[in-house]
């Protein structure tokens, strides 16, 4: 198998679910026929944006709206990870030491973010522990296992990351002084590598979670009412997002103009600020489709 | 009949494929085939299979159930004929038109009117 055969297939491969599933095969099969060639790359690598961008969805009106809130619901929960990503970053390089120019309109937005992302954090996780009740009951009850490992994936990964986490804390208690420390070799590196490894476990930890979450939901196949409410708590957090994404951009800005920020921490924050935009960008995007379906669908079974 | 917003263009791939249709039933490799020959357009699988989900969704193609899973042949509905019909009428109006304006500004320019 060539390079480029791979990454067709590959590219196949990362099509949204419902595509995929309806018409993985006959496009592999075509992609097959058509040989390796890079100009179907190109081709392919298009027909993914827009499949993600302009999702079509298969089946009776009432399964293409089902399968609408679904999208919406699981897009939203990966943007607002990207989120909580994008403001540990943001909140590293501005408030980790506390920036002496983060007062005045940049320590209100930075506050205002600050205060969103705690209320959308507990918003989510209650919704999401709810909605975990209401997914894993009825699985448990019929010993669905594709259900409950996904399900169960979440709090294996959160005890994970409690257990690394509190060995890093140890190693800092014991390693760093307070005054902080210079980045010299060997000590200064090895305590740069904990802290870049135990970033790598946080990224892997909070994708695990939302990747076991959205599996049990969808191989839950949740109704349309219960989807209906996961999309207005998206909805409402892909708002959430936005506010993040502004008050983070408002933040940086004024910190830039007053030169309080230098360089590395710059960097930092304008990359979090980047992610937030992405974020609020797919989160919106998506949220305003799946409040379009929740308004103009027929009514729910 | 009336016009959709999002009825296929005559420079939309998804036109490309209801045309291919009107032909008979043929699944993908054999629409590709069939649009290079007759218009010189190629269209990749990404392309292709995207123009079949929208006018999927539209209800203008449907699949034909049995055989190979892999290469499910579709067919124009009742819908999509219309649809089509409509396109061509309003291209060969089009055409029609431009035709007849070209003929009375070629002469300005020296061509044969």
């Amino acid at each position: 198998m060539t390079a480029v055969t791979r990454f067709q297939r590959l590219l196949v491969g990362i099509y949204p679910p419902s595509f995929r599933h309806r018409y993985g095969e006959e496009l592999a099969s075509l992609v097959e026929d058509n040989g390796s060639n890079w100009r179907d790359i190109v081709d392919l690598a298009l027909g993914v944006c827009r499949a993600w961008m302009a999702p079509v969805f298969e089946g009776n009106p009432v399964a293409q709206r089902r399968s609408r809130l679904q999208a919406t619901t699981i897009t939203v929960l990966a943007a607002w990870c990207a989120s909580l990503l994008a403001a540990a970053g943001f909140t590293k390089a501005v408030d980790d030491p506390p920036l002496r120019a983060l007062h005045g309109a940049a320590g209100t937005a930075y506050d205002v973010g600050t205060v969103v992302v705690e209320c959308t954090a507990a918003v989510v996780l209650l919704t999401g522990f709810a909605f975990w009740l209401v997914v894993t009951i009825p699985a448990f009850r019929a010993r669905r296992r594709a259900v409950l490992a996904p399900a169960l994936a979440p709090a294996v990964f959160v005890g994970a990351w409690l257990g690394v986490t509190g060995l890093v804390a140890l190693f800092v208690h014991h390693n760093v002084p307070r005054a902080g420390i210079a980045l010299t070799w060997p000590h200064g590196v090895v305590v740069l590598a904990v802290f870049l490894a135990w970033m790598a476990v946080t990224v892997v930890c909070v994708a695990g979670c939302a990747a076991g979450a959205v599996l049990a939901l969808r191989r839950s196949q949740l109704g349309v009412t219960g989807l209906a409410a996961s999309t207005v708590v998206a909805a409402g957090a892909a708002a959430a997002i936005t506010a993040q994404a502004l008050s983070s951009a408002v933040c940086l800005i004024t910190l830039v103009r007053t030169a309080g920020i230098d360089g590395r921490d710059a960097v930092i924050s304008a990359g979090s600020v980047a992610l937030f935009v992405g974020a609020t960008s797919v989160a919106a995007v998506s949220a305003t489709r799946g409040l379009g379906a929740l308004r103009s669908g027929p009514p729910a079974p | 009949m009336p016009r959709v917003a999002d009825d296929p263009k005559w420079t939309d791939p998804g036109l490309l494929v209801l045309g291919s249709l009107a032909e008979g039933p043929k699944h993908g490799y054999a629409m590709v085939q069939d649009v290079e020959e007759s218009t010189g357009v190629r269209l990749g699988p990404g392309t292709l299979y995207g123009a079949i989900a929208r006018l999927e969704a539209r209800g203008l193609i449907e699949a034909l159930d049995g055989g190979d899973s892999r290469r499910r042949p579709y067919r124009l509905t009742a819908r999509g004929v219309e649809v089509l019909e409509g396109q061509l009428a309003g291209m060969q109006r089009f055409a029609g038109l431009g035709r007849r304006r070209l003929a009375r500004l070629t002469p300005a320019f020296g061509g044969t009117p």
